[in-house]
């Protein structure tokens, strides 16, 4: 549950406007910069990649 | 639902480098969002937005929603991968126009700024536009919203549809309120920014649209979306959000910003209507032109401008700019009201190309 607010809150602070830097100080999701190794990484591990655009 | 640890999470700040022939999605949004396979599939789009604000579409009911039904779109896939062949690299960077100002910068020795999302749009447009093949319509038909059909879907829950224009190409093909859209075109339909991909894709008419939806616990109904003629196009209000208009002409010359709610009775003015206070009178780049145009007709910064050839009910600057774009013609005389040092003069300019 702890870990599904994280999300909820760190995601929420990708949404807003003022808060991208809140977003990585929340530390929770831990946000790749590199598109393409992130997608390299979400295809060995079978995951699915959320790509946020800023 | 640990979201975080069922993803892969990467944030793209920066243009540069990201292949527009596997990432699409509206690129003039500030707020974007690929739920996707690393071989280049995307599941579902996220990121909306309307003439109001940048928020009004988005919700953190919708998105936790859909990162918790793409988990299982991504199981059935995984299952049985489908990976579209694949198409050349494109990236933004080597498009000619903008090759040549980062090649330009290069050269001067400056550092290359970041290359915002919008960018990708002012570039394609900048090259369809030296090989004489851009089209204004194409430009304002991009990413039509679900109204364009006549939709208009719950935000926390945007498969439900919350009502249908009546007589609209929606109405038209049986869809009511509280009927679920699952599938438009090719595409399965989880998020409203997946409609406007299927819709994007559509020409911008004569068109047919297929459509699957739900009435209440009833089997999938399929039917046909019949759009008309010019249907895609984005009147001046539904446009003016996108940064793509600033590109359009003609232009006015000069912008500002509104006057306050709180200044408009000391200046004496009514608390609706235009009243835009001329911050800059462009001086810059092709079209400073413009700005010299305005200049003689004797417009001047602190200028507040109160009507511009009679209409005075915009909504914003935005849509003001818009507005100008869309409807002046070059040659055209237009006359602008405005208020300097508490007394209103008439100006008038011969609109430029």
């Amino acid at each position: 549950m702890k870990s599904s607010l994280f999300v909820i809150c760190t995601l929420a602070s990708v949404l807003t406007d003022a808060s991208l830097a809140a977003g990585e100080d929340a530390g929770s999701i831990p946000w790749r910069s590199d598109l393409e190794a992130a997608r390299k990484e979400a295809l060995r591990a079978s995951k699915p990649l959320l790509v946020v655009f800023r | 639902m640990d979201a975080a640890a069922n993803y892969v999470p990467v944030r793209v700040l920066d243009m540069i480098g990201v292949d527009l022939n596997v990432y699409r999605f509206d690129y003039d949004l500030t707020f974007a969002v690929l739920l996707m396979n690393g071989d280049g599939t995307i599941y579902h789009r996220y990121g909306s937005r309307n003439s109001a604000n940048a928020s009004d579409r988005l919700s953190m009911t919708s998105l936790v929603r859909l990162l918790r039904e793409t988990l299982a779109d991504h199981a059935a896939y995984t299952a049985q991968p489908a990976p579209k062949p694949a198409m050349p690299r494109r990236v933004v960077e080597e498009i000619p126009p903008l090759a040549r100002k980062i090649a330009r910068r290069t050269r001067e020795g400056k550092k290359q700024e970041c290359i915002h999302c919008h960018t990708v749009n002012d570039t394609e447009r900048d090259f369809e536009r030296e090989q004489k093949r851009w089209s204004r319509e194409a430009t304002i038909g991009m990413w039509p919203r679900p109204e364009k059909i006549g939709l208009t879907l719950d935000r926390d829950e945007p498969r439900r549809v919350l009502a249908v224009a009546p007589d609209s190409a929606a109405f038209r093909a049986g869809i009511r309120e509280g009927d679920r859209i699952e599938r438009a075109g090719e595409e399965q339909v989880r998020s409203e920014a997946d409609l406007q991909w299927a819709l994007e894709k559509a020409t911008s008419g004569p068109a047919e649209v297929a459509i699957e939806y739900r009435r209440g616990e009833g089997p999938p109904v399929r039917a046909v979306i019949q759009l008309k003629e010019g249907w895609k196009l984005a009147s001046e209000l539904e446009f003016s959000w996108r940064a793509s208009m600033w590109e359009l002409r003609p232009r006015p010359g000069f912008g500002g910003r509104e006057v306050a709610p709180e200044k408009r009775a000391g200046l004496g003015l009514a608390a609706a209507g235009m009243a835009l206070e001329v911050t800059y009178i462009v001086d810059w780049g092709d079209d400073a032109a413009t700005g010299e145009n305005i200049k003689k007709a004797g417009l001047r910064k602190g200028d507040v401008v109160l009507s511009v050839a009679g209409k005075s009910d915009f909504a914003s600057e935005l849509h003001f700019q818009t507005w100008f774009r869309y409807t002046r013609k070059p040659g055209e005389r237009v006359e602008f009201e405005v208020l300097r040092d508490g007394a209103r003069r008439k100006l008038e300019i011969t609109v430029l190309q």
